[in-house]
């Protein structure tokens, strides 16, 4: 066995445990904010907890097994990218596992019976295949710049990730822009009132199930924040700035824009952001050459 | 049970269902939710799925068409759950209470616990309807005790 | 045991247990014949692995008299196409056949029956890796064919069992198969080429439909072009050097006058065996034929012909331009199967799209040559052979329950068929999912691509794989999501019961995904690491995880948490406090029926429909776009091979 050094195994376990306290406190915050540009007060800053402790209380109701698994999955593999993350391991592998998270989160929605259930996975899917070559073609271009698959070369290089690859900086900004379901890419469920769907992929789950799709959302975003941090890891202090900065932007977008079909989502993410990362590679080639 | 409790106390999601009202309380209702009002200040969310909600908010009467819906809807609803007729239909049928068509007030289908009155119901009133019926969120998820009308 | 006798047992006891099966017309002893050939297949391709690497050339006189009878045998195959041609009128079949049987005659007349000075076979750990998948994998499937033509043919209502037929022609597939691999003589490999298409003319035509007529002519005529770029570059290899050894091809390709023009005529073959986009069709009509035949075709034999043969020549394209272009045309062919995957909703023609992507990213990771990507290729070549083989069973089984190989029809599926329905998803899983034998192989590629030497190549590449690679989790979740679209569960379903020649093959692929994806480390060290024949820098597979000179891989922690979190819930079926309720449907649910109250309190059943992207229109329409750009590319590798 590969022996992983105890203060590794602790720091994974710190993240573990953090990582959903960031996520919370970032979500109050998103509230709070949308409260105020709508010009209400808004909930209390410690909000997303009430709301996960009260879920973790209720009765437990699923439709059916397969979707307990698959929610359990959806959470697990979250949280393994975040372990890879923080492990500073190779970036494609947690791409495709973070990929993976997604798909079992649309498998759950899937796995029921449930037409508003199924529309929203389907949705899901739709912001699967936007997302996924964002963020393949992001660790691609990590790997252009740094030589290396692996985050902990980004922490080794003298100029910031970021002078070499604004524009997949922005690629992967909208990357999160989806994965956090932020307007106008809130197409398979949302937070706000505006949902057609009901609640897209996540009606059919209850109390704890949806507790932990909440959890495994916390996680997400987390992971994506660090992937954004890596723009600018030394010092941390300013990519975690990047990263917050970027997530304030985005909840301005999601309060300023409508949400846009499903067909627009893929058609930006496969032409606006792909091209973007594209064209910051070949920069990327002529400038190296 | 603390945590929980408290938890239960802030963050109550609710499932608006108009059984046949003449809307002027669903206004009311969604007039919550406004500036003005500001029910998220509370953690109040309004969710459009019984399986995420935790209080039931009901306006008009009872009748023979939706009855149905209203009962799936609470069947559908994790425990602990409360319900609250909003409004003099909901309430005891009102002013339709001698329809035909009409059963009477609610809790001629669902075990309803705090009663709003009013025709409309203010939002006030419909604010301090909820916030009285949270206290009925206890631990254990069973009811305890008969419904007993609120105050306003 | 001698090698001599371990490779002739290999080749020829297929055809010997082939023939028995088309003589004795008993039942019984036909079963017998194939179990116990299935075994001795298994145990010979177990033995071959334990001898490790040799070379072999044949015995001086027993060479000539094996070189005149495949000579007659050629000749005997190719004027059969001849035949076939004329009886059926395609001009095309006609002149591809000839094409092939004048170039054969004056190759014969002017090298005659010159003893190869090259060795006729050479076993190093790439054809052990070949020689394991064809022999483990397709005699599953005609254990698997045992039952399934009972069904079949049941289904047919036929009087007169065609079985012997049928099993004829599926042992023999094996055996050429096994030579093909095997040999290094390349008048040999061709011989063991044309009795591939010949048995997969057969085998596609077996149920004599005026369809499986139609597909199999076109099968044949699109592999005959193939056959006839083979001997092509036999004849410019012959004028070259005079010597023909896939080797010494190899070895001095780009040296030579003729540049690398033999093999871009090689590659053109394997292409069109391999199904590659101007070719695909033929593929795609060989589902008409028994499901078993789709399994081998897809799995172990046929299609892994083709990216056999490139993996052979892909130390002679190495830095070319050439080189370049086919990676492109790989990742091309990936992207553009995957899309049309996409738009299908036959479940068959779903995953021989997906065959075609992934031997296209086998053909790209071949191509760009280095260490890592030609791990990537043969680790891609096993994981789909097994997945794919599971898959076709899987949804032959299905088949013959429901009558149907439409997804729509998959509808629910886990509630009738829950054994089969976990099959096929825990196989279509494995497609997709990490750490699962195909995506691993699929990482190693992403890995290898962008280091690519010429950028301007590695660019484009990287592109269409990462497209490639996001539209394949989709047609593949579309597809699991069907069949698993359950109404609330309530109580224990019993599982299907399946005759043990559906069950064991099954099961059997089954344990070598999941046991595979848990052991990828040792299989490297054995099979994938010495099959590259190139130590292996760049490439170290760990104890838990595999590790590249870019990045790594924990596979076992994956396992883990895998395991463990589907675990969880599995345990927790035992106990009964979680309530199902009924879905969500306004609340207009007629109790827990996946029903609801519609118009008039009409009772109304939920149907669901699945989404395909624009359908046929939008597919042929793409289909005839990337079938002119397919030609080009290969058009453009012609004019820089030269």
């Amino acid at each position: 066995m590969n022996s992983i050094p105890f203060d590794t195994l602790l720091k994974v376990a710190l993240a573990l445990v953090l990582a959903p306290i960031c996520g919370g406190l970032l979500t109050g915050l998103d509230r709070i904010l949308t409260a105020r540009l709508q010009g209400r007060l808004g909930p209390p800053l410690l909000q997303p907890f009430f709301d996960l402790i009260k879920l973790f209380g209720k009765e437990p109701i699923t439709s059916n097994r397969l979707q307990r698994a698959f929610i359990w999955g959806h959470l697990a593999m979250t949280m393994t990218s975040l372990g890879l993350l923080v492990m500073l391991d190779d970036l494609l592998a947690l791409t495709i596992i973070l990929g993976f998270a997604s798909v079992c989160l649309v498998l759950a929605g899937f796995a029921v019976r449930s037409p508003y259930s199924y529309f929203g996975a389907q949705r899901e899917l739709m912001v699967l295949l936007s997302c996924e070559p964002i963020l393949l073609l992001f660790a691609i271009a990590y790997y252009l710049d740094t030589g290396s698959f692996l985050a902990s070369s980004a922490l080794a290089l003298k100029t910031p990730l970021l002078a070499a690859l604004p524009l997949a900086y922005l690629g992967l900004v909208v990357a999160l822009a989806m994965k956090t379901r932020k307007s106008p890419f809130d197409v398979s469920t949302s937070h706000h009132a505006h949902q057609e769907l009901v609640k897209g992929v996540t009606t059919e789950l209850s109390g704890r199930y949806l507790a932990m799709a909440e959890l495994a959302q916390w996680y997400e975003l987390t992971v994506l924040l660090g992937l954004i941090a890596l723009f600018w890891p030394r010092p941390l202090w300013v990519g975690v700035l990047l990263a917050l900065v970027s997530y304030l932007a985005l909840i301005l977008l999601d309060n300023a824009s409508a949400r846009l079909t499903w067909r627009w989502m893929v058609r930006t993410s496969w032409s606006v952001a792909v091209s973007a990362i594209v064209l910051n590679m070949i920069g990327l080639y002529i400038l190296r050459r | 049970m603390g945590l929980l409790s408290l938890a239960r106390v802030r963050s109550p999601w609710l499932l608006h269902f108009d059984c046949g009202s003449c809307n002027g309380c669903d206004i009311e209702i969604l007039a919550c939710l406004t500036p003005v009002y500001d029910v998220e200040r509370f953690g109040i969310v309004n969710m459009g799925n019984p399986k995420h909600a935790d209080l039931l908010v009901v306006t008009g009467p009872a009748n023979r068409r939706s009855a149905r819906v209203l009962e799936n809807l609470y069947e559908q609803m994790p425990r602990p759950k409360i319900v609250v007729a909003v409004g003099a239909c909901a309430c005891s049928g009102g002013v339709f209470h001698a329809c035909p068509n009409v059963l009477g007030g609610v809790d001629k289908v669902v075990p309803v616990d705090i009663y709003v009155p009013g025709c409309a119901a203010r939002p006030e009133a419909i604010i301090d309807g909820i916030v009285l019926g949270l206290g009925r969120l206890n631990g254990n998820g069973k009811r305890d005790g008969a419904a007993a009308p609120g105050q306003s | 045991m001698n090698h001599t006798h371990l490779i002739a047992l290999l080749v020829l006891s297929p055809v010997a247990a082939g023939l028995l099966c088309a003589l004795i017309r008993v039942r019984p002893l036909r079963i017998a014949t194939i179990v116990i050939e299935a075994l001795l297949l298994m145990a010979c391709a177990g033995l071959l692995f334990r001898e490790g690497a040799f070379e072999l050339t044949l015995d001086p006189e027993v060479g000539h008299r094996g070189r005149m009878a495949i000579t007659v045998l050629d000749f005997a195959i190719l004027l059969y196409f001849f035949f076939v041609g004329v009886a059926r009128r395609h001009l095309l079949a006609i002149l591809l056949s000839l094409g092939q049987l004048v170039p054969l005659a004056v190759l014969e007349l002017s090298w005659g029956n010159a003893p190869g000075a090259t060795p006729t076979v050479i076993v190093d750990h790439l054809a052990i890796v070949m020689i394991l998948i064809i022999n483990v994998v397709g005699s599953l499937i005609c254990l698997y064919a045992v039952s399934y033509m009972d069904d079949h043919e049941h289904h047919l209502g036929l009087t007169r069992s065609r079985q012997p037929r049928f099993f004829l022609w599926l042992l023999v597939f094996l055996g050429a198969m096994n030579g093909l691999v095997l040999a290094n003589d390349l008048l040999w490999l061709y011989f063991f080429w044309e009795t591939t298409t010949f048995c997969c003319y057969q085998l596609i035509r077996h149920d004599a439909t005026a369809l499986a007529e139609t597909n199999a002519l076109r099968a044949l005529w699109m592999n005959l072009v193939g056959g006839v770029a083979f001997l092509a570059a036999l004849m410019l290899m012959g004028i070259r050097t005079g010597s023909l050894g896939l080797r010494e091809l190899t070895a001095q390709a780009v040296a030579g006058p003729l540049g690398l023009l033999p093999v871009c005529l090689l590659s053109l073959a394997a292409f069109s065996k391999s199904a590659q986009v101007p070719f695909q069709g033929w593929l795609l009509g060989a589902m008409v034929a028994p499901t078993p035949v789709s399994a081998l075709l897809h799995s172990s034999t046929m299609v892994k012909a083709g990216v056999y043969l490139i993996l052979r020549l892909a130390g002679a394209v190495s830095g070319s331009v050439f080189g370049a272009v086919v990676a492109i045309y790989g990742a091309f062919v990936l992207v553009v199967t995957s899309v049309a995957a996409l738009m299908r909703s036959n479940a068959k023609s779903v995953l021989a799209y997906s065959t075609i992507g992934n031997l296209g990213l086998i053909i790209l990771c071949a191509a760009i040559n280095t260490t890592l990507s030609v791990a990537a290729a043969v680790l891609l070549t096993i994981f789909h052979a097994i997945s794919k083989g599971l898959l076709f069973m899987s949804v032959g089984a299905i088949e013959s329950r429901i009558g149907s190989r439409e997804i729509e029809d998959m509808d629910g599926l886990l509630e009738r068929y829950p054994w089969l329905t976990a099959v096929t998803t825990l196989g279509a899983l494995s497609m997709l999912a990490p750490p699962f034998g195909v995506l691993m192989s699929k990482w190693v590629a992403l890995e290898a691509v962008p280091g690519f030497g010429p950028k301007t190549a590695a660019l484009p590449i990287s592109l269409l794989l990462v497209c490639g690679s996001a539209v394949t989790i989709v047609f593949w979740v579309k597809w699991i999501g069907r069949m698993l679209s359950t109404r609330p569960v309530r109580e224990q379903k019993p599982i299907e019961k399946l005759s043990v020649f559906y069950n064991a093959p099954l099961a059997l692929l089954l344990v070598a995904v999941i046991a595979l994806a848990a052991l990828i480390s040792p299989l490297m060290k054995l099979l994938v690491l010495p099959s590259l024949g190139r130590g292996g820098a760049g490439l170290s597979a760990g104890f838990a995880s595999i590790e590249t000179s870019v990045g790594a891989f924990s596979t076992w922690p994956m396992l883990v948490v895998l395991g463990v979190f589907l675990l969880i819930p599995a345990l927790m079926l035992r106990r009964n406090h979680i309530k199902a309720r009924s879905a969500y449907m306004c609340g207009e649910n007629i109790g827990d029926q996946p029903a609801f109250h519609s118009l008039a309190d009409q009772p109304q059943e939920l149907r669901f429909g699945g989404f395909y992207f624009g359908q046929v229109k939008t597919e042929s329409r793409l289909m005839t776009w990337s079938t002119i750009i397919g030609v080009l590319l290969l058009v453009i590798s012609f004019w820089v091979a030269q």
